[in-house]
């Protein structure tokens, strides 16, 4: 998925297992940029009696590099302090939790925030923006937590400067069909054309539809980031633009005694991190992607060539034959996929895609991390789930809001459909430009199956899943002989009626890449005509999941 | 028999940790190897005070004598061949 799980260590220490960051000019206060870093992937909602929290031995940390030299410039560190208030019972709670300080409750969890500029060291700052800040619980359940939207509105907190914070509990928000990419890349919605497949297409399947995360949300002023403390209103300006990524560390030693406790020590290592999502995933092969956790992004120059040459761009045209020819020709050309290095290592410099840019710095170091343009405004009206490739230049890869469908934009540049971007001379494969995982019924679609919980303001990711309405799937596997026609619907996924294999070889889907850069000039031009903060109008039409008849 | 066991106590408690029986045993023994590599020790090792919480000494190295000693959220280097290869008699021994 994103990032959960994605590396073998990682995948044994969920609390400290980043798995997902996003970065984005608040749509309602654009004035700020809300940073989230996910933790705890794939939590089951009915988690009791020991429900899902943070880790008090995890460093949790959000890192902001303004001048692109792949170092972070400011670090938001977050600690959590958990407390047994009745330690003489099993239960998490022991009534209802009517409120955040509810005596009802006994298992609280706290979190302390501090802010570090320049490594905090002889040039740097370190000042603590708020201690013992409440968390909210979890959701359990209706006699438990029956109102627990009031409960998570009295866990976010006012900081000092303007800064919100919440952190805890929150409904997933991220949706992709890992069932089935990981099933050899067998999107449902293209499967009657994969080599390994006899299954007809299919919607796609949310694989973390109803499962919650452990979320860190911080909103801070935009001008609280930039390198020169001004608030950023030009998309040229290279103060505009940051780097974001997360990590999680943990102490080097760690003893387990005989009594059941556990003694930490030594300093924090790096044990996860992210900026782009699907990075270490997709591109980092499995024997170095526990390495890759452990380096900083500066040193990402070693990555270049699981980026250069990416295995999934080279897969696609052996598992899809004939679907991509385009691609198959670039590869064997063994040219560099300069897009990608751009798009994940250093940004997108100005000249590419007319009227922006976030690249980082002069561009010259090479590091995956999320890139916010902050100059650019937040699209209120109709934002595309495709973010740049949807021509919303508000969206990934510039920086990440909780509901750009990520794994498809990333699964159609994997498939050339930027390619153009670096060589104009390039076509992309039609099917490079259909791509979809079949949960969304357009660019315009944020509501793909359990996406429904994303909130219009702080802290965006909607109320978790109860546990007491834990969904209960136990549809058995097919027998053989027996023909699996996909997953329950589970979104409007516009081509579950299935793709035709000539209309995609012939063309008769627009690989979008083409025309690319100069239809989002075209819509930055209109939006910036409007005034700050106000919706854009101009917001993409284009339905690249039009579905296609059978 | 007596001395293996010595020998296992003073493992445990100076590589897992324990509190302050690890600090003041491993204390003497750096101590008492002073003199023989002084130009490989720091400091901290021949004076001063004496931590008196848990602490991790881990042989990163024996070949080197690079031993990462922890303790809070801080780790020191420090370099000592002789006492490495001590400890590393030690874990040979414990073996039996």
């Amino acid at each position: 998925m994103s990032s959960h799980k994605e590396a073998p260590a990682i995948s044994n220490d969920p609390v400290a297992d980043n798995t997902d960051v996003y970065a984005f000019v608040s749509p309602d206060r654009p004035d700020t940029v809300t940073l989230i870093a996910n933790f705890s992937p794939l939590e089951d909602p009915a988690g009791g009696p020991n429900f899902d929290e943070f880790g008090d031995d995890v460093l949790y940390e959000i890192h902001i590099d303004n001048n692109g030299d792949g170092l972070p410039d400011i670090t938001y560190q977050f600690r959590f302090t958990t407390v047994n208030t009745i330690p003489s019972t099993f239960l998490y709670n022991v009534g209802t939790i009517e409120s955040i300080d509810s005596k009802n409750w006994n298992r609280r969890q706290f979190a302390t925030v501090t802010r570090v500029s320049n490594g905090g060291g002889k040039d740097g700052t370190s000042q603590q923006l708020g201690s013992n800040l409440p968390c909210p619980p979890c959701n359990i359940g209706p006699l438990s937590t029956p109102n627990y939207a009031d409960l998570a509105e009295q866990a976010i907190h006012t900081l000092p400067g303007g800064c919100k914070l919440f952190t805890g509990q929150r409904a997933e928000g991220f949706y992709v069909d890992i069932g089935a990419i990981f099933d050899l890349a067998d999107l449902r919605p293209f499967q009657n054309l994969h080599v390994g497949s006899s299954m007809p297409a299919a919607p796609g399947v949310n694989g973390p539809k109803a499962k919650n995360i452990q979320s860190i949300a911080l909103q801070v002023p935009a001008c609280d980031l930039t390198a020169n403390g001004k608030a950023p209103t030009s998309v040229t300006d290279p103060n505009s633009t940051i780097g974001v990524y997360a990590t999680a560390s943990r102490q080097r030693s760690r003893m387990f005694e005989d009594d059941g406790t556990i003694v930490n020590s030594g300093p924090f290592v790096q044990v996860s991190r992210l900026g782009n999502p699907l990075f270490n995933e997709v591109l980092v092969p499995i024997s170095k992607k526990d390495f890759f956790n452990s380096q900083a992004p500066v040193n990402d120059k070693q990555f270049a060539g699981d980026v250069a040459t990416p295995e999934l761009s080279q897969l696609l045209p052996v598992l899809y034959p004939g679907v991509f020819p385009n691609l198959a020709a670039l590869n064997a050309s063994g040219k560099p996929r300069a897009d990608l290095l751009a798009i994940l290592l250093t940004g997108i410099p100005a000249g590419i895609v007319p009227g922006f840019q976030n690249v980082t710095g002069n561009g010259s170091v090479q590091a995956d991390m999320l890139r916010l343009n902050m100059a650019i405004p937040p699209t209120l009206q109709s934002p595309s789930n495709l973010g740049l490739i949807g021509m919303d230049a508000a969206g990934f890869p510039n920086g990440r809001r909780v509901f750009d469908d990520v794994t498809t934009i990333e699964l159609r540049a994997l498939a050339g459909a930027t390619y153009p971007l670096v060589d104009k001379t390039y076509t992309p494969d039609a099917a490079a430009g259909a791509i979809t995982q079949g949960l969304t019924s357009s660019n315009t679609d944020v509501t793909a199956d359990n996406t429904v919980h994303y909130l219009p303001c702080f802290p965006y990711l909607g109320t978790p899943h109860g546990g007491y309405y834990n969904p209960d799937d136990n549809t058995p596997a097919p027998d053989l002989n027996t023909t699996p026609l996909g997953g329950p619907d589970t979104g409007l996924g516009g081509s579950r009626h299935g793709t035709d294999t000539t209309k995609v070889i012939g063309g008769t889907v627009l690989a979008t890449a083409a025309a690319l850069a100069g239809a989002t000039a075209l819509k930055y031009q209109a939006r910036s005509t409007t005034p700050a903060g106000a919706a854009s109008s101009t917001g993409s039409t284009s339905d690249d999941h039009t579905p296609v008849a059978p | 028999m007596a001395e293996h066991s010595s020998r296992r106590n003073f493992l445990r408690h100076a590589s897992i940790g324990t509190a302050v029986a690890g600090a003041t045993v491993l204390a003497p023994i750096a101590l008492g190897r002073n003199a023989a590599s002084a130009q490989n020790r720091t400091p901290a090792a021949t004076s001063g005070s004496v931590h008196q919480g848990p602490l991790v000494a881990y042989v990163k190295n024996a070949h080197t004598g690079e031993i990462a000693v922890m303790a809070g959220e801080r780790e020191i280097v420090h370099r000592d061949p002789q006492l490495a290869a001590q400890l590393g008699r030690i874990a040979a021994t414990s073996k039996s």
